[in-house]
């Protein structure tokens, strides 16, 4: 089943990969964001189902933009993609209801792994 | 919405265009210099106009975006937060989300902010912690100290010229304007169609009856063009708190109710020093220490509060704080040192009574008088100023719980609500917003009292005078003879049913006998003309509708010639 | 260079550098596809002078991707490549449309790409030495900066200006296939050393 997606990172090549992964295995892309400020608005005004988020970004870090979602009652499944991969970083998404964390550089297998996983509950 | 808050928003539109023109050149000068102070200036005080009219008129997403904005220009000014270019870059996001904002209110289009303001927020919150973090070592805290201290003063001086502004300009929205031209173009008919009318026959009552309702709602509306919502001063206040919690060290909040409610803009501007005087005082006085606030169980931020409701044809503003309250033992004992009573009298007084003493010219219960304030210092100014529009003060206090002065005042300067009543065959008048109630009793339930009279209201003892008998002194310092308050007392036959009128003033109860209550009335008082503004029983005086003139009768002259005469008498047997 | 710590101490150090260095690895093989070979790594107390090889280079154009520590261990790490290096990357792992195209989306496209690769070999270093160290710390968003040759020595060593007192460790990698070898240039300020102690100890 397509759900719709919006892809926050702050590199452009990143966002290509993953597009690319997502599109491959029919998902709706329906937006991008490559920092924080633009990744809020969307997830606030697009209302998406399903958000890939990079943890490091030029304004904020994954983690502030969860809370700030949590603080705001804004309800979507996150795929965490990043290359920040130690343990404590991974326990705090995970706190905060992250579903899946993919530490870059990410094989297309594990994504796919997880949007997977995310459809069958 | 109704009527009034989209004009209300209509005004706030025009406005804020201004503004968001005004900022975007400010922005322009900041991007060629970032160093550029007057113009950090002049954009931290646009958004906090922004904001607080936003506020004003519930525009939250306005006002939650130029709020954050303002805290980080607020930072950028004081030098706490250095404006690189990635915060610049941030700044100039947040205006484009705040143009889109403000134009968002006219098309109703969404627009998310949560982002920006997200962006904003941890920017300005990590720049801070890392200036903390560069913060002076142990050794150099002591001198800084010092320096704070200096600064301190500095800020004094400031803070004395800063007092809050208030434009003598109104601004009427075009609609209202229209309206008004409308009425009148309604009289201008009115006035051709009787005048020919009045060439072929005499006028009859009946043919003025349209006249009376153009000329009544002409009135309305002019008083209406001259409301103001006290949100526009509310919103002033958050500077001022957030001044006066800088200065004494604690923390405070500021809550903001009623800020839709409509009052004279000249009724306003008379408050609004009185205002500024009670939140100070409030901050200083009422507000305890956070650890002391903590031991007592409270939240360790004190809160302010701010607000306004209509009662009948006033409005009540109160100023009130969850701080230690006022302490009546020691107001008890300051009054009594300072001589202002006895030590028997002070403890025949009730507590509220004994705090009333605050409002005394000269009272301070402040140890030592500090920058700002000392709670006492200036309440004879904060009572003064409320009462020269015809209202009065009042005050709540309960040890350890908190402290709330209301400001009764009329929702208009034009018109006065006042009871006409009648003594020795002259019509009178007396203000409403003092006047509890009207009773009627029989003299068997009044009893003599010292060199005065009493009787029982609500099963508490309260002060009662014949008007007569004050209007019959020769001059006002009679008033000590033995017996002068009693005399109209001793010629009233026994079972005479009599009108009272309980007005109730700085905390005093008292009943005004009048031979016969007549009607409420709205009324527009005028200042006494030379010589007779010397009669300090009179505050003023209107034409009645038969043409004849009527005294108005200052409540506050007489509850206190009562008053100090009962005082007077109770002193006279002590000895 | 660590001469503050015992052997025991300067042990662990090293493997510490190592196994970083050996996940940078690990995810510069994965994102190039290629295999990737950690030909030496060096220890000094000084960025002065550190890439001899541009000393000379001075008209050849260089690529520097600059990641800034944050959080409890302050540091920085340079990712440095030749221009001819970069064209390689490129070409064995963007599509010809990108790599031929000036258009603005194509240069944000290749930049962003360099900086994703900088991105993944410091947060891999990064996160072994987080997870070891028991710090919390993360790698900025990076930042690429092209230069000439004969700039690079002085950038480096200006932009590590802010560490007073710094350990730095600079390794070579190696691609056979794709015939590069980069510099991994990581700088730290002295905090790390006792880190080391502590743990050790």
């Amino acid at each position: 089943m397509s759900q719709k997606i919006l892809v926050v990172d702050d590199s452009g090549y990143s966002r290509m990969l993953v597009k690319n992964v997502l599109k491959k295995a029919g998902h709706e892309v329906i937006g991008e964001a490559k920092d924080g400020a633009e990744a809020l608005d969307k997830i606030e005004s697009l209302k998406p189902e399903i958000i890939t988020l990079d943890n490091i970004l030029p304004d904020m870090t994954g983690i502030d933009i969860l809370r700030v979602m949590k603080e705001n009652d804004l309800k979507a499944k996150v795929i965490m993609i990043s290359a920040v991969g130690q343990l404590s970083a991974i326990e705090d998404a995970t706190e905060l209801g992250v579903f899946q964390y993919i530490i870059k550089p990410f094989d297309e297998e594990d994504l796919l792994e997880a949007l997977k996983q995310l459809e069958n509950g | 919405m109704n009527s009034k808050e989209s004009e209300y928003r209509e005004l706030f539109l025009m406005e804020a265009r201004e503004n968001l023109e005004e900022l975007e050149r400010q922005f322009i000068k900041l991007e060629g210099n970032q160093k550029n102070k007057s113009a950090v200036k002049e954009i931290f005080r646009i958004m906090h106009t922004i904001k607080g009219n936003a506020m004003g008129l519930g525009l939250d997403a306005v006002a939650d975006l130029s709020h954050v904005m303002e805290d980080v220009m607020s930072a950028i000014k004081d030098g706490k937060v250095e404006l690189d270019d990635k915060l610049f870059q941030l700044l100039f996001r947040g205006n484009d989300k705040l143009t889109s904002l403000i134009n968002a209110i006219q098309t109703g289009e969404k627009v998310s902010f949560l982002g920006i303001k997200t962006s904003l927020s941890l920017h300005l919150k990590k720049a801070l912690e890392s200036a903390e973090e560069e913060a002076p070592t142990k050794e150099e805290e002591s001198q800084s100290e010092d320096k704070d201290q200096a600064q301190d003063h500095e800020e004094e001086v400031d803070d004395k010229s800063s007092t809050i502004s208030f434009s003598d300009v109104i601004q009427i929205p075009v609609k209202k304007m229209d309206e008004l031209m409308n009425e009148v173009g309604q009289l201008i008919i009115e006035r051709d169609r009787l005048l020919a009318m009045s060439i072929t026959k005499p006028l009859l009552h009946s043919d003025l009856e349209a006249l009376k309702r153009i000329t009544s709602d002409l009135q309305y509306s002019i008083m209406n063009s001259r409301m103001v919502q006290v949100g526009f001063l509310f919103n002033k206040f958050h500077r001022v708190l957030r001044d006066a919690a800088a200065i004494e060290g604690k923390k405070v909040q500021l809550e903001l109710k009623g800020t839709e409610i409509e009052i004279d803009r000249n009724v306003l501007k008379v408050m609004s020093d009185s205002l500024v005087h009670l939140v100070r005082n409030a901050v200083s006085h009422g507000i305890e220490e956070d650890t002391d606030r903590v031991k007592a169980g409270k939240d360790a931020v004190g809160k302010i509060t701010l607000s306004a409701t209509y009662e009948r044809d006033r409005v009540i503003i109160t100023v009130a704080d969850d701080g230690a309250g006022i302490s009546a033992k020691k107001i008890r004992k300051s009054i009594v040192d300072k001589g202002l009573v006895t030590a028997s009298m002070s403890e025949a007084m009730k507590d509220e009574e004994v705090i009333q003493y605050i409002f005394e010219a000269g009272f301070s219960n402040a140890k030592t008088v500090n920058e700002l304030s000392g709670r006492g210092v200036g309440m004879d100014v904060v009572k003064r100023a409320v009462e020269s529009v015809g209202g009065q003060v009042r005050i709540d206090t309960e040890e350890g719980k908190g402290t709330k002065v209301s400001l009764h005042v009329p929702v208009s300067l034009a018109l006065k609500s006042t009871m006409l009543f009648e003594v020795n065959s002259v019509q009178y008048l007396m203000a409403l917003s003092y006047t509890e109630s009207i009773v009627t009793l029989s003299k068997s339930a009044i009893h003599k009292l010292g060199g005065g009279l009493t009787t029982e209201y609500r099963d508490e003892p309260i002060m009662v005078v014949f008007l007569k008998d004050i209007l019959d002194l020769p001059h006002l310092r009679a008033i000590s003879e033995r017996g002068v308050l009693q005399r109209n007392y001793e010629l009233t036959e026994e079972d005479k049913e009599l009108e009272m009128l309980v007005v109730h003033y700085a905390g005093k109860t008292t009943g005004v006998i009048v031979d016969k209550v007549i009607q409420q009335m709205e009324i527009i008082e005028k200042p006494l003309a030379k010589p007779y503004n010397q009669i300090k029983l009179l505050s003023g005086t209107t034409i009645l509708g038969n043409g004849s003139v009527s005294p108005v009768i200052d409540v506050a002259v007489v509850t206190d010639l009562v008053h100090k005469n009962a005082l007077y008498w109770q002193l006279e047997e002590d000895k | 260079m660590f001469a503050k710590l015992n052997d025991n101490e300067l042990e662990i150090a090293s493997k510490l550098v190592f196994d970083g260095l050996s996940m940078a690895k690990k995810s510069m093989e994965q994102i190039l596809q290629s295999p990737i070979s950690i030909e030496k790594v060096d220890y000094s107390d000084t960025v002065k002078s550190v890439l001899p090889r541009y000393l000379q280079a001075e008209a050849q154009t260089v690529h520097v991707i600059k990641t800034q520590l944050i959080g409890e261990l302050k540091g920085i790490s340079f990712l440095v490549f030749s221009d001819q290096e970069v064209k390689k990357v490129y070409e064995a792992c963007l599509p010809g449309t990108i790599i031929n195209s000036s258009s603005p989306e194509s240069k944000m496209m290749k930049m962003g790409f360099l900086t994703e690769v900088d991105n993944m070999m410091a947060a891999a270093v990064i996160t072994e030495f987080s997870n070891f160290l028991g710090v919390e710390m993360y790698g900025n968003v990076p930042s690429l900066h092209v230069m000439k040759g004969e700039e690079v020595n002085d950038f480096l060593e200006k932009e590590s200006g802010d560490f007073t007192s710094v350990i730095h460790f600079k390794a070579i990698f190696h691609g056979k296939e794709l015939d590069i070898s980069p510099d991994f240039i990581w700088v730290f300020q002295e905090e790390f050393v006792n880190k080391i102690k502590a743990i050790v100890g």
